[in-house]
């Protein structure tokens, strides 16, 4: 029996009755009904088995359900990559993870000398390069961080980690080219030279100036590394300030890249290990792969223009299709009790915190539009692989898809509910690129996008003991006309709320009127008036 | 891409989750709930399944939330919601029984007028407003009779009256004064002799774009006093000549009703003047689903969703000869009683010829005085002959054991004796 099927079993035994349980009873037979099926799922969830309660009722013994598990995303049960059902054991699995396995062999032979692998790009990051082209802005997906870090500037120490996490990661080494293979394609190199600049100063002022011209010319994507860095040294601190393409890597992702390459940093300082765990290799294809299968599926395909063909909230379709210019921002700061708040909400009513404020703001968009019926919004979603370690790749796992909320009920609760409800029936189709969705629906499927972002892979950062990171700087620009996020402990805001905004499509009074909306209906659903 | 199907729900004879597994493959399905205390409970199960829209009761703010999303289907399993379920089709120009239809399918009143103008069948009955009009209608229907509710299903406050004095009875709280309300009064049909089996069967039935087929002719286990329903199997044990007597009847009286698409569940008396049409309803019957997936892989429910997105469908009769299919019902108490415990349940699924068991009743459940049918469990299973079929369900019940705190003390009653009426 299989870890999971064992597993399976058990839950299946504890919730109904203590009675003997086999792989091919019938759940129904056993006792089980639909209120026994919520208990099992919320158990198998909590065991890392990502089914949902419909899975149960399609298939309703553990055999079939283990089985429709691993014929599905190819996921490798809930010991990740070495279980036994997973990628790596697929009859094709072991030439798709050689080099190149992904790519057609007469792409292979026309590969440069020095790229040691090659993969298909994935939809997002052709439609991000896309964008970029298209849009003629610079800053359009150029992603810049910043940080004042107090400790010495050691240039060679620095060059030293830079190269560490260029080797650890193979994004970080990676260019793309479009038009040269039979699919567009990402590159890894062997190498890189460490991508670094280094200014001595005895202010920011280099810091300020290099983050402006970056800004003013847009990242080379065709040619390694697409990442670059800029150190401004001052006698007791330094500047740092990393800017990379935002087709190479997400957001978690980037603060993964900041926190290593500070861990990396400070352990070279200190003469200890920096102790950082190896990612899983075989992540990216994994992602590809799971990418393939959901534009593969005519289920998904379906699902999602279902989810997306009503009415548009805002935007009159027959002016406005391609990428936005959201360049004006507005913010406001959630404090430390209204986040106390939120969270008791969350658990009273009995969802994620992320499902509450997202269901807070399909309540602003609707009072903000005048809607109570079909209002979509867009949201960002986690493809990354089910793989243990899988956090600790840095790559482009991300997809913004359409989320409808058919009625928008009165009760704030119960909007939470439903939201939270319809998150989880997209939860199986997430990777389906969005850039398919909006062909095959003829328009962008939202005119509103939402994300909710809590890097906690910062909080390692107090551990260093030779540096100190201090304030935060960041840049970066998407093409959604209007793009809410919410954001826990960010290192530029802190705990917020952002509205980026397109003021050709958004004057400032409509992007106040949302953003006052939200914070009433955050005030609410915390008990808390405004 | 065609629109969601739409299901207009509450308690009926297909649950959320059979809904949602018979037309996953057919479309998105969005519940149109009717606000009761069972979708309270369900709730977070049909959220889980489709979207969920309220049924508000207001009929123009109904019909345009429901425009709005523009469905490919809108189709109910539950009896009480065939009238909004069918305004709705009528609006939206969807397949579905017509609101005139609908009419004749959830009024008995009515639905026996028609029969009888169409020369289907001629049970006497009579609507009754009044006590005082009581002795007209005894007049003209005679008696024993059949007192039950104009609209509604099952056994629910159906009465037999052997006398005046019973009627009266019966009749005041059902007729209170100053309180417009209407029962049927009807003549008992009187079943002939059927061994361990019941007087009575249902006709499965759809209607589609290719006309009336029947899907089987459901048997049924005797009923316990009053009108008690304790379960069913297929085929029905019937000869061959009557059965054909039973779906010509069923033929008759649906085709009499005008129907539109979608399934039909005809209960019939089986008398000594042959069958007799005890009612018509434009739905699905209670369990047929379930039975029709484990005797024969069919899925009724999908087949319902088919109907009304007006596709055309083939099934075969699924009350195939050669094999026996039951499922089989545990009667509650008829006295007041809070449930203590349910065991055995591991002890009859392993007997060979039992394929399931399903409690629905909970420890700690409590049951208020009722005649009525209500069932603490399922019970499921297959055999090969009719004739095995009161031994094996006889050695299931002995192992279901229930044990309840009743007024005067706790007791540990069998499915069996339960089934007897222990006291």
């Amino acid at each position: 029996m299989s870890d999971t099927t064992q597993a399976m079993v058990e839950i299946w035994q504890a919730h109904l009755g203590d009675q003997p349980v086999g792989p091919d009873d019938d759940f129904y037979a056993l006792g089980g009904d639909s209120l026994i099926a919520l208990r099992v799922v919320a158990d198998a969830n909590a065991r890392g088995i990502p089914i949902e309660l419909r899975d149960l009722l399609y298939f309703p013994t553990v055999s079939e359900l283990v089985a429709a598990l691993a014929d599905r995303d190819g996921w490798p049960g809930p010991d990740g990559p070495d279980g036994r059902s997973g990628p790596g054991d697929r009859d094709d699995g072991g030439q798709d993870d050689q080099p190149f396995g992904l790519l057609d062999p007469y792409d292979r032979a026309l590969m440069p000398a020095g790229v040691c692998d090659a993969w298909p790009a994935s939809a997002l990051q052709v439609g991000l390069i896309y964008l970029t082209e298209a849009s003629g802005d610079p800053r359009l997906y150029q992603d810049l961080v910043g940080v004042e870090v107090a400790g010495p500037f050691d240039g060679a120490l620095f060059t030293a980690a830079l190269a560490a996490l260029c080797d650890r990661h193979p994004a970080l080494r990676s260019s793309f080219d479009l038009g040269s293979y039979s699919v567009p394609a990402q590159l890894l190199w062997s190498t890189v030279e460490p991508p670094l600049t280094v200014e001595h100063a005895a202010t920011a002022e280099p810091a300020t100036r290099w983050r402006a011209t970056q800004l003013s010319q847009a990242i080379d994507w065709g040619h390694p590394p697409v990442l670059r860095c800029h150190v401004a040294a001052l006698p007791d601190s330094f500047h740092l300030t990393v800017a990379v393409h935002h087709a190479v890597l997400d957001g978690w992702s980037y603060a993964r890249l900041c926190y290593e390459l500070l861990a990396l940093y400070d352990a070279a300082l200190t003469g200890r290990p920096a102790d950082l765990p190896l990612p899983p290799v075989t992540g990216q294809r994994d992602f590809l792969r799971l990418e393939r299968a959901a534009l593969d599926s005519p289920e998904a395909a379906d699902y999602w223009q279902a989810e997306a063909d009503v009415p548009g909230l805002l935007l009159d379709r027959g002016r406005f299709g391609g990428a936005a210019d959201p360049r004006e921002l507005l913010t406001f700061e959630i404090g430390d009790t209204l986040l106390a708040g939120l969270r008791t909400a969350a658990a009273a009513i009995g969802v994620p915190l992320k499902s509450l404020v997202l269901g807070c703001h399909v309540r602003a968009l609707s009072t903000w539009t005048g809607r109570d019926r079909d209002v979509v919004t867009g949201l960002t979603v986690n493809g990354r692989p089910e793989t243990a370690g899988a956090d600790l790749l840095i790559g482009l796992f991300l997809n913004t898809v359409p989320v409808r909320i058919p009625v928008v009920p009165d009760d704030l609760a119960e909007l939470c509910r439903r939201t939270l409800a319809a998150e989880q029936r997209g939860m199986r189709h997430r990777r389906y690129p969005l850039a398919r969705i909006e062909q095959r629906l003829g328009r962008p499927p939202f005119d509103v996008a939402f994300n909710f972002t809590h890097f906690h892979v910062y909080d390692g950062l107090a551990r260093l003991s030779a540096i100190r990171p201090g304030a935060w700087w960041a840049f970066d620009k998407a093409s959604f006309p209007f793009m809410v996020d919410f954001m826990i402990d960010s290192r530029d805001f802190g705990t917020a709320v952002a509205v980026a905004y397109d003021p050709d499509l958004f004057d400032k009074a409509q992007a106040t009127a949302y953003l006052e909306r939200y914070r009433d209906a955050l005030h609410a659903v915390a008990g808390m008036t405004t | 891409m065609g629109g969601p199907l739409v299901v207009v729900y509450d308690r009926g004879a297909a649950s959320g989750a059979e809904i949602a597994v018979g037309l996953r493959e057919l479309g998105p399905v969005v519940f149109l709930v009717n606000p009761s205390a069972h979708t309270r409970r369900t709730g977070e199960v049909l959220r889980r399944l489709g979207d969920v829209v309220p049924l508000t009761g207001d009929r123009a703010a109904d019909l345009a939330a429901v425009r709005r999303l523009a469905p490919a289907a809108v189709l109910t399993f539950s009896e009480p919601m065939l009238p909004v379920t069918a305004r709705l089709a009528d609006a939206l120009d969807l397949p579905f029984h017509s609101v005139a239809t609908t009419g004749l399918l959830t009024d008995k009143v009515r639905q026996r007028e028609r029969l009888r103008r169409h020369g289907v069948d001629d049970v006497r009955s009579r609507p009754l407003s009044s006590i005082e009009d009581w002795p007209a209608v005894r007049d003209h229907v005679g008696l024993p009779a059949v007192v039950k509710p104009v609209h509604g299903q099952g056994s629910r406050n159906t009465y037999v009256v052997t006398d005046d004095a019973t009627a009266y009875r019966v009749l005041a709280p059902l007729l209170p004064a100053g309180r417009v309300s209407t029962v049927l009064v009807e003549e008992l049909l009187v079943g002939r002799p059927g061994g361990p089996f019941g007087d009575y069967v249902s006709v499965e039935s759809h209607h589609g774009p290719q006309g009336l087929r029947h899907l089987a002719v459901t048997g049924k286990f005797p009923l316990v006093p009053p009108f008690r329903e304790t379960g069913q199997f297929w085929p029905a044990a019937v000869t061959d000549a009557e059965r054909q007597e039973i779906l010509d009847l069923a033929t008759r009286a649906l085709t009499a009703l005008d129907l539109g698409p979608g399934l039909t569940h005809t209960e019939i008396k089986l008398t000594g003047r042959g069958p007799r049409i005890i009612e018509v309803n434009g739905r699905l019957g209670g369990h047929i689903n379930e039975l029709a997936r484990h005797a024969a892989g069919v899925d009724v429910v999908r087949l319902a969703g088919q109907l009304a997105l007006g596709q055309p469908v083939t099934v075969p009769p699924v009350d195939q000869p050669g094999k026996v299919h039951f499922q089989h019902n545990t009667l509650a108490p008829v006295e007041p009683c809070e449930l203590l415990s349910v065991s055995g349940a591991a002890e009859v699924r392993r007997i060979d010829g039992i394929d399931g068991f399903r409690a629905y009743a909970r420890p700690g459940d409590r049951f208020e005085a009722d005649v009525m049918t209500r069932h603490l469990d399922l019970l499921w299973g297959h055999c090969d002959r009719h004739t095995d079929l009161p031994a094996l369900l006889d050695e299931a019940q002995h192992r279901i054991c229930y044990e309840f705190r009743l007024g005067d003390g706790v007791r540990r009653l069998s499915a069996a004796e339960l089934h007897r009426g222990w006291r």
